[in-house]
């Protein structure tokens, strides 16, 4: 029963955007927000059923690995290797990580659908609206639920589309179509990392189910650990020096997660998001989907610990992330955009919390974030809609709103407590918990000691500005007094109605209580006992003094942060304005954000419109030009020259007919031999047929000295044991070591030598060359680029190696000495094989009914070089795992 | 029925048609409606293709012996009855087509309809003949008629300028077929293609005198089938002739001439020496079709005449037919099978294609204001979207175009042609790459008649109004459409019919 909860918990919100997605436009108002708010409702309804089934089963049937699945059917299935089959089934997990992740999204997703009724009241679109928010929720349950990467990505892609329809939703605004391009580009560039990742986890791991990948994380860290290559069919000579597959597959992945959860250098597209509705800020852009991210390196948290150069990384980013969000936060003065910078600041507190493999306290972070920053989000919505702003507010033009909005201000109020880690509000407990973990990484860290400690010095930083700009938004924003009656609004603010202020009371509940599920009892911490099973480690314990350190530097910066802010702007200090005067370089590099977007519009975009502009005249006057004019002039010029030779002269025609009568006569009248060989060289026993006509009569000569060694015979075909005598020429049987290179015959008479090329590359081969390109790596000695020369003698074949690398019958040569190959025998240049075979050219004379003798002939390579790669590959995939 | 009709129920199709020339002489010189005879030699034709059809279904007595006088002239088994379908619809179609064109252009005389009756008559002979006499008289038979109609408008100079050349090298030619014939009868003296064979197989033949006279009876066939280089006539005589005889030419003579040659190949020089893929007739067809397809392509993308144009196109799918009957030399009795199906089926769908276009064309023009270049298209489609839609139907069917009929038959000719093995391989790659250059001339009739609009001043053509045209073009276009969506019975027709042959 409860493993069917976990359908129903998808089920429904999507049920739901599909009834208002066809008939809401006709349906009205109530039928929509009933519908919505009620599918989001029982999905959250289910989800609390198959959490409370969840939570039995650990606490009274003490399974720590517990956990609810339900398959709906089998989705699509690969032939992998020759033995396995990498299935995709659609199956919903819910294990400690995503039943939390599941509340969140469902109960927080709940909360937001209610508060939206109230919200886009006015709105015209209302159904589009609510068919969009259904469909968001429905994607990100499957994105949370799913039990595979593939699966996974279904509601990855699909929460990235949503995202794009709803901050694109007042789409007959060009600038907020362009934002939803903008987040739907950058978007498209993390999938590309996160497709990659899935295939190199899928060839790394034969499987695509998160568990399974963790397991082999778990029991084969060698897998991950050891260096990366994809098998020897897909790079079967080289493999990337001291970079571990671990690596690469979290550095792909991490890329997908920098572009969802909006951290450098694809952070650009959050801030411009807030052109959607402020419940789609709340809800998408700041509490569910943004981190993403984070829950995919939670979910893959056993191989990312296997990864310490990517946790580094993301450890980083997420560190800079933090400081840059916050310091543009500082200065910026729309409502929504300071909160925009803002989420993306503490979203790189959770990245730098998971790189340093703090998994539990990230995880934390988001969980607590949801409340008080979807709280905030829907508190500048409630302002907003008080003041009758559209799109964003400015806070120079608000002010004293504690006096009309009292549930706004205190649930904003609690909620800015929440985020500055108030001691004893929800934020605390997972800030404090994220500095721990930082401190604590600094083992993991071996190869590089100062890196914990300065992540951590930049998340305090980072948290003294957060204390700092949130304090400025309440100050400015509800205290002092109203500055907006004289401009734009002019009418008086006024409290929002119940629908939107339940959410922001049930929402400031949470930022206020949520943090208690740390709290330990003894021995007995909730979360980290709870999601242990879920998560990977680094190893390792608290580091000495970490948990006083973390307390001490987190609560300083809450107080130094929010003691500025007050000082500044609610004593009303003209300190800003000298601030900023005297720092006006910094101060408005801040304005703009950093210019970020300026330098990637100057440098990638710059780029890329460079591309598109060449493909473009590539496309005009290559494709188009070249392959479209040339074939087609030919054809206009030969088509001419045929109507021209229809002169309308009967006897011009009746001319023609008696050429082609002639042609037909000489076919006939001179016999084909056209002579090949039937099957293949069985050793040096060769089967030769020529082709049969009415009274046609063969003899041969096999070893090409001009008297035939046969008699006249009207059979066709013949068979010749090959003898030393009849060999014209050697034939050299080379093989390049390139996956599939085929073999290539030359012939070589004494005294003939083959050019070899330096590079073959942007160009065909002829038949009669050899390219280093072909001998693979390290093929010299030396790095000369001198070249081997092949010359024939009267006995055989002479490489002189020129500083190539030649091995014959497994030995190594001398790098100058030339070295002789007689008939039969092989040498390897490099990884290439080059063999000396026979060549005969046997001739036949075939004489028709007319008396008529012709002599054609045919090369004939003897004994036959069996190809070398194919066989090794076939053996290497058999055998793979 | 008395137990002595019996064996001639198979040339029921075939005395119908003979029959029904004479009596339409006869109608003629008695009836001054020459209208009636449009409709009573379509009568004669269909039916004649009715009763073919129900043989070649299976309907009708048990097969039993031929009559003991023509057993070695004429065989009717499933190849000469498939062909009585194809020749009989082909020239009803043709028949309709006149009854419609030659009214509105004031050249009712009604020889044209007993003329185009007795010329089918020969070409069912031709079809089904098995010895090189009534081969001779089959052929002969059918192109004294075709001449006439080609010379038919007699005050146009373009007419009798056509039919002249057409009769002058198509003297030439039987000249050559004759010639052969002769020289076969002396290499092994038989006439008949079963003695030939046997005369081959147990080494008793003279092999210069046999393969002398195998190439000039090739020689003969090509001329009528119009493969380059003997080609030359065959824009000069469509384009003068009145344009159902066109119709005829394109669709019967090629078919029954292409049936007969495929008889000749699969029995008389079946012969594993004579069809050996580099010495033997294969590799005289393979290159003529390679040539064919390309110069009847390539000159056809540089007409501006329609019809002129379709005359090139003719010679382009008599190169894509002769890629089916080279692969009949393949050793593999079932692709030789499915090559033979394969020309058939293409054979037939060609026939309801071309009518198509022709008939639409004809449809297009009337008196004085007739369409014969592009030019005369423009702007067809927006003015007369019903006439642009069989137009489009043709040229789709006669480019390959799915789900055309045209398209299935190049589709079967095609994929036996890569059964039979390598050199065939590159005739087909070379027979799609032709097939490219076709696109563009026949897209230029959907192009002109959308995209184009005529000239200020030039003369426009007004469409004609006949029951006749229409109902062809109907019946056609049903075909075109049937054979392209659901082909099976037509190819289980085919098959069958190739599975017979001998």
């Amino acid at each position: 029963m409860a493993e069917k909860a976990l359908l129903g918990i998808v089920l429904f919100p999507l049920l739901g955007a599909i009834a208002i997605g066809l008939f809401g436009r006709k349906a009205g108002r109530s039928a929509v927000h009933s519908i919505a708010v009620l599918s989001v409702a029982a999905s959250f309804g289910f989800a609390l059923i198959a959490f409370g089934e969840l939570l039995r089963l650990r606490l009274s049937e003490h399974r720590e690995a517990a956990s609810l699945s339900f398959t709906a059917y089998q989705w699509f299935s690969l032939k992998w290797t020759q033995s396995a089959t990498l299935s995709i089934p659609v199956r919903f997990v819910m294990d400690a990580l995503s039943g939390v992740m599941t509340l969140i999204v469902t109960g927080i997703g709940l909360l937001i659908h209610i508060y939206s009724t109230g919200y886009m009241s006015e709105e015209e679109d209302y159904a589009r609206f609510f068919a969009y928010l259904n469909l968001f929720t429905a994607s990100m349950l499957i994105l949370v639920l799913g039990s595979n990467l593939p699966l996974m990505f279904v509601g990855w892609e699909g929460v990235g589309l949503c995202s794009y329809l709803l901050i694109g939703f007042w789409f007959e605004n060009a600038s907020y179509a362009a934002a939803g391009r903008k987040a739907f580009v950058a978007n498209r560039i993390g999938d590309f990392g996160v497709l990659l990742g899935m295939f190199v986890l899928a060839v790394a791991t034969n499987s695509l189910e998160f568990s399974a990948i963790n397991a082999v994380a778990e029991q084969r860290p060698g897998v991950f650990t050891g260096a990366f290559s994809l098998g020897p069919s897909v790079m079967p000579y080289w493999a990337l020096p001291g970079i571990s597959l671990g690596t690469v597959a979290t550095l792909l992945l991490f890329l997908g997660c920098s572009g969802k959860s909006a951290q450098l250098p694809l952070y650009v597209w959050l801030p411009d998001a807030m052109a959607g509705p402020t419940p789609v800020s709340a809800l998408i852009h700041a509490a569910t989907m943004v981190t993403a991210g984070v829950y995919l390196i939670c979910r893959l948290s056993p191989v990312f610990a296997l990864a310490p150069v990517t946790m580094a990384i993301i450890a980083s980013i997420g560190a800079v992330t933090a400081l840059l969000g916050a310091s543009v936060g500082l200065v910026q003065n729309q409502l929504k955009k300071i909160l925009a910078y803002s989420t993306v600041s503490q979203l790189g507190f959770m990245f730098a919390a998971v790189g340093c493999g703090a998994f539990a306290a990230g995880f934390m972070h988001v969980y607590t974030h949801a409340f008080f920053k979807a709280c905030l989000f829907l508190g500048a919505g409630s302002v907003m809609h008080a003041v009758g702003a559209h799109g964003d507010a400015d806070v120079r033009k608000l002010g004293g709103l504690r006096r009309f909005m009292p549930v706004t201000r205190a649930t904003f109020l609690v909620s800015c407590w929440a985020i500055t880690g108030v001691p004893l509000l929800s934020g605390m407990f997972s800030k404090d918990e994220i500095l721990v973990g930082v401190l604590s990484a600094a083992p993991y860290f071996s190869f590089a000691p100062w890196l914990a400690p300065t992540i951590f010095a930049a998340l305090v930083l980072a948290a003294v500005m957060t204390s700092f700009y949130m304090f400025r938004l309440y100050f400015l924003t509800f205290s002092g007094e109203y500055r907006g009656a004289h401009g734009e609004h002019a009418h008086t603010p006024h409290e929002s109605p119940t629908s939107m202020t339940i959410p922001l009371a049930v929402l400031a509940f949470g930022a206020v209580f949520a943090g208690y599920v740390w709290v330990g009892v003894a021995d007995f911490a909730p979360w980290v006992s709870w999601l242990q099973p879920s998560l990977g480690s680094i190893g390792g314990e608290h580091a000495h003094n970490a948990v006083a350190l973390s307390l001490t530097f987190g609560l300083a910066s809450t107080a130094v942060g929010i003691g500025l802010a007050a000082q500044f702007y609610y004593r009303k200090s003209d300190v800003p304005a000298r601030l900023a005067q005297q720092l006006h370089g910094l101060h408005s590099l801040l304005l703009d954000e950093w210019r970020l977007d300026a330098l990637y519009n100057s440098t990638i975009l710059a780029a890329s419109r460079f591309l598109s502009r060449a493909a473009n005249w590539f496309d005009i006057y290559i494709v188009d030009g070249l392959t479209t004019v040339i074939p087609t002039q030919t054809v206009r010029v030969v088509s001419f020259l045929f109507t021209r030779m229809q002169t309308g002269l009967v006897h011009a025609y009746g001319a023609v007919m008696a050429f082609g009568l002639l042609a037909l006569v000489l076919h006939f009248v001179v016999p084909h031999g056209d002579p090949e060989l039937v099957g293949e060289p069985e050793g040096m026993k060769v089967e030769l047929a020529a082709s049969a006509g009415l009274g046609y009569e063969y003899r041969w000569d096999f070893d090409s000295d001009g008297t035939f060694d046969t008699a006249w015979s009207a059979d066709r075909s013949t068979t010749r044991d090959f003898t030393d005598g009849d060999f014209v020429r050697f034939a050299v049987v080379f093989e390049g070591a390139s996956y599939g290179a085929q073999q290539r015959t030359l012939t070589l008479a004494p005294k003939d030598s083959v050019e070899v090329s330096a590079s073959a590359l942007g160009r065909a081969l002829t038949s009669a060359e050899i390219s280093a390109d072909e001998f693979g790596p390290n093929w010299q000695h030396g790095d000369d680029n001198r070249l081997p020369v092949i010359t024939a003698d009267r006995d055989g074949v002479l490489v002189t190696p020129r500083g190539a690398r030649v091995r014959k019958g497994g030995t190594q040569q001398a790098p100058d000495k030339p070295v002789h190959i007689a008939r039969g025998e092989s040498v390897t240049i490099g990884l290439s094989r080059l063999t000396v075979s026979g060549y005969a050219r046997p001739r036949v004379q075939v004489r028709n009914v007319f008396g008529i003798e012709r002599t054609q002939s045919v090369g004939v390579v003897v004994p036959k070089v069996a190809r070398r790669l194919t066989a090794q590959v076939a053996a290497v995939r058999a055998g793979m795992p | 029925m008395n137990s002595d009709l019996i064996p001639w129920v198979p040339f029921v199709p075939m005395l119908i048609v003979g029959f029904g020339g004479f009596v339409l002489m006869m109608v003629d010189a008695f009836t001054k409606d020459d209208a009636q005879l449009a409709t009573l030699s379509t009568v004669i034709l269909f039916s004649a293709a009715i009763i073919a059809t129900a043989l070649a279904a299976g309907l009708g007595p048990a097969p039993v012996e031929p009559p003991q006088a023509l057993a070695a002239y004429l065989r009717v088994d499933g190849l000469s009855q498939f062909l009585n379908i194809t020749l009989c619809a082909g020239a009803g179609l043709s028949a309709l087509l006149a009854g419609g064109y030659l009214n509105e252009h004031a050249l009712e005389r009604g020889e044209f309809y007993a003329l185009l009756v007795l010329s089918t008559f020969g070409a069912q002979v031709l079809s089904a003949a098995s010895d090189l006499l009534s081969v001779f008289i089959g052929l002969e038979t059918m192109s004294l008629g075709a001449y006439c109609m080609v010379a038919f408008r007699r005050s146009n100079p373009r007419a009798a300028e056509g039919g002249m050349k057409y009769f002058l090298l198509g003297s030439f030619a039987a000249a050559i077929f004759l010639f052969g014939a002769a020289l076969l009868y002396g290499g092994t003296g038989h006439t008949d293609f079963a003695g030939i064979a046997a005369s081959l197989r147990s080494g008793t033949a003279e092999s210069r005198l046999v393969i002398l006279g195998m190439l000039m009876l090739l020689v003969g066939y090509l001329f009528k089938v119009s493969v380059v280089p003997f080609h030359m006539w065959t824009p000069d005589a469509y384009e003068g002739a009145v344009t159902p005889a066109t119709t005829f030419m394109s669709v019967v003579i090629k078919a029954a001439a292409f049936a007969s040659l495929m008889r000749l190949l699969m029995t008389a020089f079946a012969d594993s020496l004579l069809s050996d893929m580099h010495s033997g007739w294969p590799g005289v067809m393979i290159p003529l079709a390679a040539i064919t397809m390309i110069v009847g392509n390539l000159a056809a993308a540089q007409q501006e005449s329609v019809k002129r144009m379709l005359a090139y196109s003719s010679i382009a799918h008599a190169g894509y037919l002769l890629v089916g009957v080279a692969a009949l030399s393949s050793t593999e009795p079932s692709v030789r099978q499915e090559a033979a199906s394969g020309v058939l089926f293409y054979l037939f769908a060609y026939t309801v294609s071309n009518v198509l276009a022709f008939g639409t064309l004809i449809a297009i023009g009337s008196y004085g204001k007739e369409a014969v270049s592009y030019d005369d298209l423009a702007g067809v489609g927006r003015r007369h979207p019903l006439l642009a839609l069989p137009f489009i139907l043709a040229v789709l069917s006669l480019m390959g175009f799915p789900p055309t009929a045209g398209f299935l038959g190049k589709w079967y000719v095609f994929s036996a042609a890569i059964g039979a093995g390598k050199p065939m391989l590159w005739l087909v790659v070379l027979g799609v790459l032709t097939s490219v250059v076709g696109a563009y001339y026949y897209l230029r009739v959907i192009v002109y008649m959308f995209m184009r609009e005529p000239e200020p001043g030039a003369t426009i053509a007004v469409p004609m109004r006949s029951g006749y045209v229409v109902l062809a073009l109907v019946l056609s276009g049903y075909f075109v459409v049937k054979m392209g969506i659901t082909p099976e019975r037509y190819i289980e027709l085919a098959l069958s019919a190739a599975g017979r042959i001998g």
